[in-house]
């Protein structure tokens, strides 16, 4: 089981475009290839489980034999094939898990180095603490003493399983339910790692909370579940980053990430989603499929989703948001680009349950080479959800004539004290502008660039200071070589 | 300086400009006036290099290179101002940005390197100042929501902050009222300078009021057919184009 | 074997028989291989349930349960009939007026007014009086859905309207369908041509009436041709019985520099479904389409739209909207297609609907699907209440609740016939409008 020569073998050349699609050589415990109820014994197993988990995964993965992969997104793909795949692939060292950071792989450490991500406190960014999820499972988390003495939890997910087993049984798969989409209950059976976050009452977490997420193993999924709970009067913002090595093959990640939040409580979700692409002819790339959701349970609680999605070959999301307690916002910013065959169907859904409620959806999908860029959103509003507000914008950019650039929104409005109200725009660069810009000594990229950044500013200036800039650049170097 | 010999230009396969010679030396400051249609912004985007505009025949030199081998930021880079008609809006960009990333660009093709921020901050906003542009319009998107005036108004920022050795000011007066005029004079005049060059282009002479040029040329139909000093100007304006036997309305 | 979703439709196969005789007497061999070969692709795929995406929100599921029948003739004329034509009847509109009975041509109370370059017969008519050209037509017509395919396999009657070129027509031509009691558990099925040919104008005005109580169903397929520099605009009301389903079906081909209006109404029908899809293929094509839908008491309305660009330096514009009250329901599906070399396209939708009760409900999928890059495309939808501020303005300026609402929502479906061209049928329009209103 233990494998690290065929790790390479598939390896691509690392070419300059995507900076991130290095290959680390470290020790690897693999399950075997393939997917039955001994691989899902194994992976409990390894991590320990309590005996209800693993019923609990088991019951999901008879779930999802009965269920069929669905065929509504505007997606053109080869389906996976589900017995070709490693569902669980960790660093040999994490099977003594190290006790600390000094104890973590160098190999490893250089890594997210690599990355740009310092696993060394000192050297990490003020104010964010790290949890870093490699492969199958979570290999460090920082800053764990500093939140404990505000009683914020902050762990990997099996760790929580084992230790807080009265959180994890109250609400996993409270949101998300087992059997919500075929690949939530794919997630439900097999996912290895992720995070756990509980923020208690009244605490405002003192630090941004961010997991790292990379995958680097061949022929493996990534099926990470994120669990945060906002208790009464929190408050906590969390980043999430993803990367993958540049592979020829297409890789999966189907991760579940799940949001409760009660009374008076808030959560802003930030992701930077750049999972390797593909090449320039669509070959390779990580097929993105995600269930992401938010259930305001409190009154006036707040869900702020925000998403800068510049990589895998294939995303399919819709961060949603179940508002159920009265006054509860929903908020949903997108920036979505593709470029060369990459396909995104994404956007989000927002259900109205509770009285005063309210919600915004902003999207900027922006569409280059041969890429199909699709927003789809649902608000509904419930019979019993009075005076409801939504206001949905949706931009489109096309770069190109060759890609498509789409817009597919439902309104299911049944309560006469809503309103809701849809735009949406389709533009693209004018060679005025680009001349423009030119004529003051920019060049076509920069333009292009700095033409980008400022279509999508609604959306970027919600992203956290540590992740603005980073999401900046991401959106120039995704677009190189788009325009001329 | 500038040299522009027997200058032809296309736009989508019509020919506009038909044999121009421009000769613009240093410290100089050259007008070209004529009616509508007779090429004047053509020949601006042609020094400029915006695509489309194709030079069929003829050369364009600026300090010695070849204008026309270069693109567009190239010549911007290399010290060409282009004072644009109908400034362009930039959603979500702003100002500021905007002209920090221009003068890094250059600075970079200069081989430059980029320019401490605040070292840009204060010379972003001693222009600003001096052009009585109010700091709060710096940090808006770029002409976006603009008033016709205070687009020009901020084309004239932009030329002080990147400081060009050479500027056209393509009907930079057009649709401004007397106040803004005068901050689009005033902004030109601070340009002139022994080392440097500019070319008006203008359809009426009362901008000339206020920048009063060197040198007149008259454009018609993709020709230069009258040089002289200013006070052609003047006489165009007593006695309109129709004097020189150029039709006003010949498109 | 029937697909995905969808439910079996073989039942319908037991009345191709009948169809092939049930136009008087027009049981023709080719006619016949149509109407098998269009019902074998039919129950192919069978009736659309409510998991497939375009039928979403209009629930066929009480179809299933029943067979409609094919009706071999119309019922007998009675004074309420009657009544309800010369209700519908436009008498200042001189133009020729067309009236089907139950889905049949009724010669005796229509009036077809000669006028030259223009050929108006039923679809009967057309078939027996010339053979060859029938064929091709028949032949010419977009089944790509599976109802479509059953319009073919058993229409008993239509329309056939052809306009030759450089003709403006003087008159609108109306047309009047009514549906009595003879038609319950029966589908009425109309296949419709209309062809305007270069630089040629029409205007059509075609209503849809009923009486209530009667479980029928009402399925029309028109092929329409607005040729090159042609313009061809036509007004539609649909009133129908409170236990009709009701579906229109209309595919345009729009050429080269031609204009296509397409105005309409829903009112009545337990299940109402407009399908209005367009192809511009000429280049400087126009298509405007207006509508608005009503809805109370059970009924449920959906308004479905396919504009579709080919071809470069179009224009379409999209106004709908949509009032529910206590008891109803409206969908509005519309979908902007921009192909590739369609640059320069310039498409606008909008659809906005008013709730007026708790027990109402708004559906609204407005869609862009672009595949070029220099066009200008937008939409707007909207759901929501009456403008509590507007209320309150005319309320101080004395008006009651009632009629302050009334004043509101006539405003409100108003803009969509702004640009009716003849003032009857715009009045006809208001008229219905406010007497839905009271």
């Amino acid at each position: 089981m233990v494998s690290t020569l065929e790790t390479r073998q598939t390896v691509e050349e690392v070419a300059g475009d995507y900076k991130y699609g290095f290959v680390t050589d470290i020790e690897m415990v693999k399950a075997p290839k393939g997917l039955n109820e001994d691989v899902i014994r194994f992976i409990s197993a390894k991590k320990e489980e309590p005996e209800w988990l693993l019923d609990w995964r088991l019951k999901s993965y008879q779930k999802w034999l009965k269920m069929e992969e669905p065929e509504w997104a505007m997606l053109n793909y080869v389906k996976p094939d589900f017995q070709d795949i490693y569902y669980y692939a960790a660093p040999k060292s994490a099977d003594d898990r190290p006790k600390s950071l000094d104890e973590v792989d160098p190999e490893l450490l250089a890594t997210y180095e690599k990355l740009g991500i310092s696993l060394q406190e000192q050297k990490v960014l003020s104010g964010v603490a790290v949890d870093v999820v490699f492969d199958s499972v979570s290999v460090a988390t920082t800053f764990r003493e500093t939140l404990k003495e505000k009683g914020v939890i902050f762990c990997s997910i099996s760790e929580a399983a084992r230790d807080y087993p009265e959180l994890m049984q109250k609400y996993l798969g409270s949101v998300v339910p087992v059997a919500d989409n075929f690949y939530a209950a794919l997630n439900s059976a097999v996912f290895t790692d992720g995070t756990f976050v509980y923020i208690p009452k009244g605490v405002r977490c003192p630090m941004e909370l961010s997991t790292y997420f990379r995958i680097n193993e061949a022929n493996t999924g990534q099926f990470e579940r994120t669990l945060i709970i906002a208790d009464d009067e929190s408050y906590v913002s969390y980043l999430e980053g993803c990367t993958a090595p540049m592979r020829d093959e297409n890789q999966l990640h189907a991760a579940v990430v799940e949001i409760v939040m009660l009374e008076n409580a808030e959560v802003k979700y930030s992701t930077v989603q750049n999972w390797y692409p593909g090449d320039k002819d669509g070959k390779g790339g990580i097929y993105n499929f995600v269930t992401k959701r938010a259930a305001c349970r409190g009154t006036n609680s707040k869900v702020s989703w925000t998403q800068v999605e510049t990589g895998s070959a294939i995303t399919w999301k819709y961060p949603s948001c179940i508002l159920q307690g009265d006054g509860s916002v929903g908020e949903f910013y997108s920036v979505a680009i593709t470029n060369n065959y990459q396909q995104a169907d994404t956007g989000t859904k927002m259900i109205h349950i509770g009285k005063n409620t309210s919600s915004t959806i902003i999207s900027k999908g922006i569409s280059a080479g041969k890429a199909q860029n699709i927003y789809r959103g649902l608000v509904k509003v419930m019979p019993n959800a009075e005076n409801t507000r939504n206001f949905t914008q949706c931009d489109s950019l096309l770069i190109g004539d060759e890609c498509g650039a789409h817009t597919v929104p439902y309104i299911e409005a049944k309560n006469p004290t809503a309103q809701v109200e849809h735009e949406a725009t389709t533009s693209k660069i004018s060679d005025e502008q680009l001349f423009y810009c030119l004529q003051r000594g920019l060049d076509v990229e920069e333009a292009v660039s700095l033409i980008v950044n400022g279509f999508c500013k609604e959306v970027m200036q919600q992203l956290p200071m540590e992740f603005a800039v980073e999401a900046q650049k991401l959106l120039g170097i995704s677009l190189e070589g788009s325009v001329g | 300086m500038l040299e522009i010999k027997n200058l032809h230009v296309e736009v989508a396969g019509q020919k506009i400009l038909k044999g121009i010679d421009l000769t613009i030396n240093a410290g100089e400051v050259h007008a070209i006036m004529g009616p509508n249609g007779s090429g004047k912004s053509t020949l601006s985007y042609a020094i400029c290099g915006k695509d489309g505009y194709e030079v069929t025949e003829g050369s364009i030199t600026y300090k010695g290179k070849n204008f026309l081998e270069l693109e567009a930021n190239e010549r911007a880079a290399e010290g060409a101002f282009l004072g644009f008609q109908y400034p362009v809006e930039i959603p979500g960009v702003s100002n500021m940005n905007f002209l920090k990333t221009a003068v890094n660009s250059i600075r970079k093709y200069k081989g430059e390197d980029e320019m401490a921020p605040v070292e840009f901050l204060k010379l972003v906003r001693a222009k600003a100042a001096e052009l009585e542009m109010d700091p709060e319009m710096l940090k808006r998107a770029v002409n976006v929501g603009f008033s016709g005036g205070e687009k020009k108004r901020n084309e004239m920022v932009q030329m002080a902050v990147l400081d060009p050795g050479f500027s056209v000011l393509d009907e930079t007066d057009s649709g401004l009222d007397i106040d803004a005029l005068r901050v689009v004079a005033d902004g030109i005049n601070r340009m002139r300078a022994p080392e440097k060059s500019i070319l008006v282009i203008t359809h009426y002479q009362r901008l000339l009021d206020y920048v009063v040029p060197d040198f007149v040329h008259v454009l018609a139909d993709g020709k230069i057919v009258k040089s002289g000093d200013k006070s052609l100007a003047m006489e165009l304006e007593k006695q309109g184009y129709g004097h020189l036997g150029i039709d006003e309305n010949a498109a | 074997m029937t697909h995905k979703n969808h439910f079996d439709g073989s039942r319908y196969a037991n009345d191709l028989t009948l169809a092939y005789s049930a136009p008087t007497g027009t049981d023709i061999d080719w006619l016949n291989e149509i109407r098998q070969k269009s019902m074998d692709a039919f129950v192919e795929v069978g009736l659309p349930g409510a998991r497939v995406e375009e039928w979403k929100y209009t629930n066929l599921s009480s179809m299933n349960s029943k067979t409609y029948g094919v009706l071999e003739k119309a019922g007998e004329l009675d004074a309420a009939i009657m009544a309800i034509i010369d209700d519908a009847y436009l008498d200042d509109i001189r133009g020729s007026k067309v009236v089907f009975i139950d889905g049949f041509y009724k010669a005796e109370l229509s009036t077809i007014k000669g006028e030259d370059g223009l050929k108006l017969l039923s679809l009967n008519e057309y078939i027996k009086s010339q053979n060859g050209d029938a064929k091709t037509l028949l032949q010419s017509t977009h089944e790509v859905s599976s109802l479509a395919n059953l319009n073919s396999a058993l229409m008993t009657d239509g329309y056939v309207i052809q306009v030759k070129p450089n003709i403006k027509l003087s008159q609108p031509i109306q047309i009047i369908h009514v549906s009595g009691e003879r038609s319950n558990l029966k589908a009425l099925r109309n296949k419709n041509f209309i062809e305007v040919s270069e630089n040629s104008s029409a205007q059509i005005i075609e209503s849809f009436i009923g009486v209530d109580n009667v479980d029928n169903w009402k399925q029309d397929v028109t092929q329409i041709w607005v040729e090159k520099n042609a313009v061809l605009e036509i007004y539609q009301t649909q009133l129908q019985g409170n236990e009709t389903i009701h579906m229109g079906e209309t595919h345009i081909d729009v050429a080269e520099d031609a204009d296509f209006k397409h105005y309409s109404l829903n009112i009545g029908a337990k299940n109402s479904r407009t399908e209005i899809k367009p192809t511009l293929n000429g280049l400087h094509g126009n298509v405007d389409l207006r509508g608005a839908f009503l809805g109370r008491g059970g009924n449920s309305h959906d308004v479905f739209t396919h504009m579709k660009h080919l071809v470069p330096e179009c224009e379409s514009d999209q106004i709908y909207r949509g009032v529910l009250d206590k008891g109803g329901k409206s969908a509005f599906q519309g979908k902007v297609y921009v192909a590739k070399d369609a640059q320069l396209t310039n498409a606008e939708q909008s659809n906005k609907n008013l709730l007026l009760d708790r027990d109402a409900e708004a559906n609204s999928k407005p869609e862009l699907l672009i595949y070029a890059d220099d066009v200008k495309c937008a939409h707007g939808a909207t759901v929501g209440e009456l403008d509590a501020e507007a209320l309150f303005y005319l309320k101080s300026r004395g008006l009651y609740l009632a009629a302050a609402k009334s004043l509101l929502v006539e405003a409100f479906i108003a803009e969509v016939y702004d640009d009716v061209a003849i003032p009857s049928v715009k009045e006809k329009y208001l008229g219905l409008a406010r007497a839905w209103l009271d």
